[in-house]
């Protein structure tokens, strides 16, 4: 085992770590941050997604050790711990949400997306979450949430 | 099946055939002016759940075994594991918290038993995960299934008799095969008319990944044989595809030709109706026609299917769900159920009965889950019973409790029982009111009690649930490549009482019946293997492949339903692969009678015309 500084939520946090573990176990068994879901570790379903330095990444793509230095945004640093974030929100009034285990890897997807894009198509929002798999939802709340969020997040940035 | 097949258990590979008749088939096919015969197979699927298989066993130092697992049947794992391990019931308590998706592959006990013997010889607690590879190779599978259907019709489309065998692979196991095989013969007798009809159902041993009970419970491997070959008999008669189905759709309160079983308020024939205005059938009908004259590279296909399935166990089993329900101190409610909850919403549509019931706001009304030790039993979440029984029984149990607060109020108010009015957290009497803290408080304070009460439901009927699927779909006649331009899906699910829970089960059941019809399929080495140990090569629909959806709900009500309501779940996936693969056919004016229907398929059946 050897000890990484993992900068996670904006806290520099320091875990122990097999040099090959993938950042979803590093997460997941170092750090105690359970909401990256695993659903296959082949990097096919989209369920550990988390954002690093800006873009959505698969996080059972990439190896732990390779992260010092760079800005990992996971499900848990979405909201500010007391309110949901408006794509949370939205998620939760489009129905977007299942049985959930999808989730929090589609909404790191679209936060992705919005934090580049505010004013995303409906191709660019499919397009945008096409690494991540639902089961249950045939994905149309999805879209329909992520579009609801891209409204409210417009709203909130008018009203200053 | 052959004489000197190697028996995967003694007594050889056939695990016990059925067969189920009504009326006279062979005099009604003899008779009639057609008769076609065609064969159809569909692969094994996975239920591909993004949360794989995965439990947690403790046997603690009084001997009691505690199993964490995300299951749809707690009670029935308890009885199982009851069996296995010879524990009175008392020292087994199985919890499921919440559920990555089910489907029916979280019924059995899969990794179970293995983390229950692992903690009880090392006494320390025992998880166990699945990888993807291993839910592919060792959890559970749709039967694959082979079908060998005749049917005899009228030169007016009257299907006057039909003929069915259906072979059903359950992999090495029996698992659920049995009755998945009577379920599929069930339903043959449950979307037509037809009088005269014959299903045989023959489950096999095999040396594949063991199936069980998946979405759809025989209904797949029923409607995909049934609508595709409406759709050929349309084509034959060179009539419009949805007359032949409006033909032969059974009317409501139809009784079986089998047993005099009645359907319900089956308003399937109101749905094709509805899905045709949906998709614009006519005109596109017309696009078709004239993309064939035309002798197109691209040519347009439109296609429909049609499915049934059923709301509950009944009458095969006490089909059975208990709730218990008390008051707190300040007015709320807290309930425990013994429903387990995949995703699909069960436990939230029994909140939102409890709350209509009691004019108790959602937020007001916590409760705690399938719990084998806190909870009176719940058959499971399977069968589509999760509204029409399980909230059945919340709705019941909430009764209960508004006569007991109506007793309160009553006094409280001073007013006359039939004046009560439960609505905004209060009992309303005219312009007098009282808040549900204030009966609390007299239940607390004056009667010196807690409000509760316990019901345990059991359904007594079990109508049938319906849909009927329409897919526009254009087709490269030179590459085999399908693109669905335009997907419509309405169903008879009785009164909407979820108007947002039940358009995300039928849109989620439209994806993963895409996926039967094009893409998915678990791959099956020589020696029986399992194959498939990804996502990538297995291939289920993305948000970007997805068609455009329109989905509508017919205004229907079941007497017998809560509020009126059937069931969605499973029913949404049923007519989806057979109304694709009929608009790929009619496109390349050849029936394809195999899923998935891949683009070399599409391009030889093109040929084969
Ligand atoms: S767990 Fe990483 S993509 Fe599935
Ligand atoms: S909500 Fe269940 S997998 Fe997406």
């Amino acid at each position: 085992m050897e000890i990484v500084k993992l900068n996670v939520n904006g806290v520099v946090r320091e875990t122990p770590v097999e040099n090959n573990w993938t950042l979803l176990r590093a997460l997941r068994e170092g750090l105690g941050l359970t909401g990256t879901k695993c659903g296959c570790e082949t990097g096919d379903c989209g369920a550990c997604m988390v954002i690093i330095d800006g873009e959505a990444v698969r996080s059972c793509l990439v190896r732990a050790v390779k992260l010092e230095g760079k800005e990992i945004r996971t499900i848990e640093g979405v909201g500010d711990g007391e309110h949901l974030s408006p794509i949370q929100e939205a998620f939760i009034e489009a129905g977007a949400v299942q049985c959930g285990f999808c989730i929090p890897g589609m909404i790191m997807s679209a936060k992705a997306l919005l934090d580049r894009n505010p004013n995303p198509t409906e191709d660019e929002v499919r397009t945008a979450i096409d690494h991540n798999l639902c089961r249950c939802t045939g994905y149309e709340n999805i879209v329909k949430a992520i579009l609801l969020a891209a409204e409210k997040l417009g709203k909130e940035r008018y009203d200053g | 099946m052959k004489e000197d097949a190697y028996p995967i258990h003694e007594g050889g590979n056939i695990i016990m055939p059925s067969e189920t008749v009504g009326g006279d088939p062979d005099k009604a096919i003899k008779e009639a002016d057609h008769v076609i015969t065609r064969e159809y197979f569909m692969p094994a699927v996975n239920h591909c759940p993004i949360e794989t298989h995965a439990s947690i066993s403790e046997f603690d130092a009084t001997g009691k075994l505690t199993v964490w697992t995300p299951t749809q049947d707690a009670f029935g794992q308890r009885i199982n594991l009851h069996r296995i391990f010879g524990l009175p019931m008392s020292k087994i308590r199985v919890i499921s918290p919440v559920m990555g998706g089910g489907f029916g592959g979280k019924i059995d006990l899969v990794t179970e038993p293995v983390t229950a013997l692992l903690a009880m010889k090392t006494g320390r607690p025992v998880k166990i995960v699945y990888g993807r590879q291993e839910e592919f190779a060792s959890a559970r599978t749709r039967h694959a299934a082979k079908v060998k259907l005749t049917m005899g019709f009228m030169n007016d489309g009257t299907i006057t008799g039909a003929d069915e065998t259906m072979i059903l692979n359950a992999g090495a196991q029996t698992s659920a095969t049995m009755s998945v095989c009577w379920a599929a013969g069930g339903k043959f007798f449950k979307l037509l008319k037809t009088r005269n009809m014959r299903f045989k159902g023959i489950p096999v041993y095999t040396n594949t990944p063991v199936a069980s009970a998946m979405r759809g419970f025989g209904s797949p491997q029923q409607f995909f044989p049934v609508s595709s070959m409406i759709n050929e008999i349309a084509d034959i008669l060179g009539m419009d595809a949805s007359e032949v189905f409006l033909k032969n759709l059974a009317d409501p309160y139809e009784k079986a030709c089998c047993d005099g079983e009645s359907f319900g308020n089956f308003k399937l024939k109101d749905c094709v109706v509805r899905g045709k205005e949906l998709i614009g059938w006519d005109e596109a009908v017309k696009e078709m026609k004239e993309s064939a004259e035309r002798n197109d590279r691209v040519r347009i296909g439109v296609g429909m299917a049609c499915g049934s399935h059923g709301t509950s166990m009944f009458p095969f089993m006490p089909d059975v769900t208990g709730i218990t329900m008390k008051m707190n101190e300040d007015g709320t409610i807290v309930f425990t159920t013994g429903t387990s909850d995949m995703g699909n919403g069960s436990v939230t549509t029994q909140c939102m009965m409890i709350s209509e019931v009691l004019g108790i706001p959602l937020e007001n009304i916590t409760y705690i889950k399938t719990d084998t030790d806190a909870a009176m039993s719940d058959l499971g979440a399977y069968a589509s019973r999760g509204t029409y029984t399980s909230g059945h029984a919340a709705l019941k149990t909430a009764e209960i409790m508004r006569e007991k607060i109506a007793d309160i109020a009553v006094k409280l108010l001073e007013a006359d029982r039939n004046e009560l009015i439960f609505s905004e957290n209060k009992v309303r009497a005219g312009e007098k009111s009282v808040d549900m803290s204030q009966i609390a408080e007299y239940a607390r304070e004056t009667l010196q009690e807690d409000l509760s009460c316990s019901y345990m439901f059991h359904s007594t009927e079990g109508p049938m649930s319906s849909g009927a699927h329409f897919a526009k779909v254009s087709v490269d006649t030179e590459t085999g490549e399908v693109k669905i331009l335009d997907y419509a899906a309405v169903h008879d699910v009785g009164k909407v009482v979820n108007p947002m829970g039940v358009s995300g089960q039928l849109e989620g059941g439209i994806s993963m019946g895409l996926g039967y019809a094009l893409t998915e399929e678990m791959k099956i080495a020589e020696n029986g293997r399992c194959t498939s140990s990804n996502f990538k090569a297995y291939h289920m629909f993305n948000a970007a492949e997805m068609p455009p959806i329109k989905t509508d709900f017919i205004d229907s009500k079941e007497e017998t339903g809560p509020f009126g309501a059937k069931s969605v779940g499973e029913c949404a996936v049923v007519p989806v692969a057979p109304a694709v693969i009929n608009a790929i056919s009619n496109a390349v004016g050849c029936q394809i009678r195999r899923l998935p229907a891949r683009p070399e398929d599409v391009k030889c059946a093109f040929s084969q015309k």
